[in-house]
């Protein structure tokens, strides 16, 4: 034990993010549905009885339980049950998507204001000011106004709204890390600067981005959720969650299941996401607690 | 107590406390409120170009020539008579006598000649206090107003122009208070003058509109004290909002909505066919689609009827050539048929040498005036298509890119023409003639020589009798060359809840009050 | 690091500097975006009716066949001068009109922030007094549910039940069409929109609240407090509150630039005549100065707020000291 200290207490840390990860119950629920949905979507073709594309407009807005739609269909007589599995994939995709490439680019950001010296700071953190300062909804608009509506458009959109929250993060903890005795002590002993980055300060960014990315991904769903509200989400046929909650609102009054069905995918999905996202944060920052 | 009722009385508290307060106060007698899908956006006449602003700024404003309420028929307006000259090029119309705008100056030739002018006269002065979208194609034509006496003016054109006095009774060429625009400049946008049976009591920007009834109108006053004009723009707001009674006339609910306020003692669905037209503009310069007989299998292939009846749900007719039946003697019904017939799609594909299908781009707007459900019917389209072999990948755009995408001319394209006034020179030749190649409005490139021939006639001859065949005659060959899409002419569809008396649609969707009353 | 002028003061001029870079930058993106954006004002103005004549001398008109860089600066310039302009095809002032629409945003999310606060600070401060009691749990699990939700759902989800099932409150607008237009009538308009917007930030404030005051709960002082016999809710208002304020007040300033930002759906669904739905409309319809006058004006309310923010943290907290 004695000369292995150093990677046993790392062990015995990472031990004790586990065991405080698995007692918190909710954090456990969150896990599972984050794993059914993922399930599910992996599942798609399996689950799905229909082709979550084939259209039979005389059979529109069935209800659950009808022989050959377990879920009722939507209002093109689409099987409901086909497009929320496949419309799983999609969602997770774009929502997963959109949160790593906002964490990689606001990462990036932070990275660079935290070591490039003052100016680069300066410049970068202004530019992320400036991100934060244009209404973010408004933002992801006009970003689609320019780049056109559609699935890959719509995560780039968010995504960019998304930046200075991560570039934030980051550039904040390297400061801190910076300060600290030990990365001084390492400069004394001439380690590079670069080498610094990669081995300390990435590891101590690390929880924190993973809690924000997992706060996050529920985030980005909705958003898309609501580019979708205003007609700026995915290209028809493609069954994604949002697309389908948005147009489904039309169908409200006459065909209520239509619409609480992907409600309650989205519902579950982001709970899943919060939950387990609040459970990582408490496991790895006890304080919090 | 349970946590349901003691949370509902807790609301029945703070109600009584709004109620208290001034909240949802009775609608008072003789007004009506108006659920309008957006505000105006200008009440400036010659600027105005979309629906909502037109259905408030015709309360206020009347054009020389007017529309008979629910028909295209041409009757008097301000002017009173005219006479059109032996070569069909000048047009003298009498005033009628002791008009005054709602400022009180009094309407005059004089009158007439400034607002003509102000579009016409890019150096005039006023010309710099607005734009003009139609000037070029209601007022191109025309050379010279001119005052001949205090109630009579005279307008000359270039050419003659069978429909120049249905471009009379558009708004954009409706007459207003030169007075108002001398002292309000640019700011007319907001000041509306003009002569008609309503006039402007109050404007809050994205709360209400407030009309009042204009007791000096010329042809009586109407019977509503108040016409308030409020914007809901989220379907589900709508169909609530007319439910409950926070509005009494509103119009575009979800179609699926009908049945249930049919079936609401409290409310009317008032329905008509109107000249509207929903199609698919085909490119007919793209190398697959030139050939008639593909674009013919396209006609085919698409399911009209299922269209109409599950996503639109009979709020529709349809369409079988770009002109509806609305048209009357000009509506020619002997044209070709497109029944939805699968193999018979198939085998004029597989004639035309593509019985493996094709892909193509199809572009769509996600919303826009008179679109009708674009996505949806798109989507389905999509699926029909999908059935004989064409692969068609949809490409939804908001309207304002859209628009761009449509005049340069795309492969395959959704667009609905809502034409304002009835003359069918204003269908045909604005949308299937090869003058009018993107960046006008002939998207696909539509070119068929004797169409071109049978359209510039209709547009020079002025005696109804010689141009009811030739518009006939250009929609048999329209329909045989299916240069679109035929999908379906829409029905205007208006809810109005039963205190709303005397309502009558107008084909132009026009939302006339003059005859109504509420109880 | 320099410390001209030291203390609140030289802070909060200093802040104030970097303003303006930031506004110029956020118009140099907004211009720069609206230009990547196909489609022209003219265009879509004119509609179907219009020939290409039409168009170029519209476009002629509206200046809009000159540089993009001309453009902007011409633009700038008249703004430093006071003037944005007027809407494309509003043909109104820009700066009348966005402000207009802008104080029925602020009325919406003042209401929202108020449903925030005090459902979020109490809901927090219940839980974390009573942690671990089924209270407790249920709160934090509306507060989740909270932030699982699209607004726009969720909105119409209110409109459904309580306009049109219950017809407690109206389904759209501001102010009653007829007369009204007193507080009552605004207030009972608000509702609705206020919960909408606000139940997103109500569950974040919740969970804030409730780690800072679980966290301050446990320090010494605290106990301390408590040993001398200070009754309960004096403890709470006393010491807890004034400390875990700090954090409350920092995610309520971010919270602020959500509500803004969030404001544009929860405008829409309920026809709220505000900027957001206003500014959807003009960047659909390409309407460069309007757009460009409300999102400055946007912007320039939200780098205020947290101007504020940071200075009232250091009203809440001396020990904090300013670079």
């Amino acid at each position: 034990m004695s000369e292995r200290a150093g990677a046993g207490a790392d062990r015995s840390a990472r031990a004790d993010v586990v065991r405080r990860f698995r007692r918190n119950r909710a954090a456990v629920v969150g896990l599972v549905l984050v794993a059914a949905v993922i399930v599910a979507g992996a599942l798609a073709p399996v689950l799905a009885p229909h082709h979550p594309d084939h259209i039979d407009t005389a059979r529109r807005l069935a209800r659950p339980l009808t022989p050959g739609h377990p879920l009722g269909t939507d209002e093109f007589g689409r099987d409901l049950l086909s497009r929320l599995v496949h419309g799983a994939r999609i969602s997770l995709a774009v929502g997963v998507a959109a949160t790593a490439l906002a964490a990689l680019v606001g990462s990036l950001c932070g990275l660079l204001a935290g070591f490039a010296g003052r100016a680069m700071d300066q410049i970068v953190m202004r530019s992320i000011d400036i991100l934060m300062a244009f209404p973010y909804f408004l933002l992801a608009v006009a970003i689609i106004a320019a780049l056109g509506p559609g699935l890959v458009n719509g995560m780039v959109a968010v995504a960019i709204v998304n930046v200075p929250f991560y570039g934030r993060i980051v550039r904040a903890t390297v400061l801190s890390v910076k300060e600290r005795e030990f990365v001084e002590a390492a400069r004394a002993l001439g380690v590079s600067e670069l080498r610094l980055s990669l081995s300390h300060i990435l590891r101590n960014c690390l929880a924190p981005i993973i809690v924000a990315i997992t706060l996050n991904v529920g985030g980005m769903i909705t958003a898309l959720a609501g580019l979708s509200f205003l007609g700026l989400g995915v290209q028809p046929p493609t069954s994604d969650w949002g697309s389908m909650l948005a147009s489904s609102r039309q169908y409200i009054g006459v065909a209520p299941h239509v619409a609480a069905l992907p409600g309650l995918a989205i519902f579950v999905t982001v709970l899943g996401f919060n939950l387990l996202g609040d459970g990582l944060r408490d496991a790895l920052d006890p304080r919090l607690r | 107590m349970t946590p349901r009722t003691w949370l509902g009385s807790w609301l029945t508290v703070l109600g009584t406390l709004f109620l208290a307060l001034g909240a949802g106060a009775a609608p008072p007698p003789d007004a009506i409120v108006v659920g309008l899908l957006a505000e105006p956006v200008t009440m400036d006449p010659p600027q105005v170009t979309d629906l909502n602003s037109t259905r408030v700024i015709k309360r206020m404003f009347e054009g020389l020539t007017a529309q008979e309420l629910g028909s295209y028929t041409i009757v008097p307006g301000l002017a009173r008579s005219w006479d059109i000259s032996k070569d069909g090029l000048s047009y003298t119309f009498q005033l009628r006598p002791n008009v005054t705008f709602h400022d009180g100056t009094p309407l005059t030739a004089e009158a007439v000649k400034f607002c003509f002018d102000r579009q016409m006269n890019e150096q005039g002065p006023f010309y710099k206090t607005g734009t003009y979208p139609y000037v070029r194609g209601f007022l191109g034509n025309v050379a010279s107003v001119e005052v001949v006496n205090p109630l009579t003016v005279q307008i000359r054109l270039k050419a003659p122009l069978a429909p120049f006095l249905q471009y009379l009774a558009h708004h954009s060429l409706y007459v207003y208070s030169p007075e108002a625009l001398r002292k309000w400049g640019k700011d007319v946008v907001k000041h509306p003058v003009g002569t008609g049976p309503f006039k402007l009591e109050t404007w809050e920007p994205g709360v209400k509109v407030v009309l009042a009834r204009n007791d000096q109108y010329w042809g009586g006053a109407p019977r509503l004290k108040q016409a308030i004009y409020v914007p809901i723009i989220e379907a589900q707001a709508r169909l609530a909002a007319i439910r409950t009674g926070e509005i009494d006339l509103t119009m575009d609910v979800p179609p699926d909505s009908l049945d249930g306020l049919r079936r609401d003692p409290n409310v009317v669905v008032a329905e008509t066919n109107s000249s509207a037209v929903w199609y698919v503009a085909l490119n007919t310069r793209h190398p697959i689609l030139k050939d008639r007989r593909v674009r013919q299998a396209l006609n085919y292939a698409v399911n009209k009827e299922a269209i109409i009846r599950d996503i639109l749900r009979g709020t529709a007719i349809v369409s079988h050539g770009p002109m509806s039946p609305v048209y009357g003697a000009y509506y020619e019904e002997k044209t070709q048929r497109y029944p939805y017939d699968v193999e018979r799609a198939r085998a004029l594909l597989k004639e035309a040498g593509h019985a493996g299908g094709f892909d193509l781009t199809f572009f769509v707007p996600e919303s826009g005036s008179g679109m009708q459900s674009p996505v949806e019917m798109a989507t389905v389209i999509q699926a029909n298509l999908a059935a004989v072999g064409v692969r068609v990948k949809i490409q939804t755009m908001e309207w304002g890119a859209y628009l761009k995408k449509y005049l340069e001319g795309p492969d395959m394209a959704e667009m609905s023409w809502n034409p304002s006034i009835g003359d069918p020179d204003h269908m045909m030749y604005m949308l299937l003639s090869s003058d009018r190649f993107p960046p006008a409005f002939n998207a696909g490139f539509y070119q068929n020589p004797r169409v071109d021939e049978l359209l510039r006639a209709g547009r020079t001859t002025i005696d109804d009798a010689r141009r009811v065949p030739l518009y006939r005659e250009a929609q048999r060959l329209v329909a045989e060359d299916a240069p679109w899409i035929f999908v379906d002419h829409g029905k205007q569809v208006i809810v109005h809840r039963t205190r709303v008396q005397g309502f009558k649609l107008h084909p132009n969707f026009d939302l006339v009050l003059t005859p109504v009353s509420v109880q | 690091m320099a410390r001209g002028g030291g203390g609140l003061g030289g802070y909060a001029l200093r802040r104030l500097a970097l303003v303006l870079p930031v506004l110029l930058g956020v118009s140099i993106l907004v211009f720069g975006v609206m230009q990547l954006a196909p489609g022209d004002p003219a265009a879509i103005m004119l509609g179907a009716q219009a020939t290409a004549e039409d168009v170029t001398r519209l476009r002629r008109d509206l200046g809009l066949d000159q540089p993009v860089a001309w453009q902007y600066l011409r633009w700038l310039g008249r703004v430093i001068q006071g003037d944005l302009g007027r809407s494309i095809p509003l043909g109104r002032e820009v700066l009348p009109e966005v402000l207009l629409r802008f104080k029925a945003t602020l009325i919406l999310t003042g209401g929202a922030l108020l449903v925030a606060v005090v459902l979020g600070v109490a809901a927090g401060i219940l839980s974390a007094t009573r942690q671990y009691t089924w209270l407790d749990k249920i709160s934090m699990a509306v507060a989740v549910t909270g932030v699982s939700l699209p607004v726009f759902w969720t909105g119409i989800m209110l409109i459904i039940v309580f306009a049109l099932g219950l017809r407690w409150f109206p389904s759209a607008g501001m102010l009653s069409p007829y007369g009204g237009g007193g507080l009552g009538d605004l207030l009972w308009h608000l509702v609705l929109p206020a919960v909408t917007l606000g139940t997103a930030s109500a569950a974040v404030l919740a969970r804030m609240t409730r780690s800072s005051v679980l966290e301050i709960i446990r320090q010494d002082y605290v106990r301390a407090a408590r040993a001398k016999g200070v009754s309960e809710r004096g403890v709470i208002l006393r010491h807890v509150l004034r400390n875990a304020i700090n954090p409350i007040v920092t995610v309520l300033g971010i919270q602020v630039g959500t509500l803004l930002g969030g404001a544009i759906l929860t405008e829409t669904v309920f026809s709220w005549p505000g900027l957001g739905s206003m500014m959807v409309r003009a960047i659909q319809a390409r309407d460069y100065p309007l757009v460009q006058g409300g999102v400055l004006l946007i912007a320039t309310t939200f780098v205020l707020v947290n101007l504020l923010v940071d200075m009232l943290y250091a009203v809440f907290d001396p020990r904090i000291r300013y670079e």
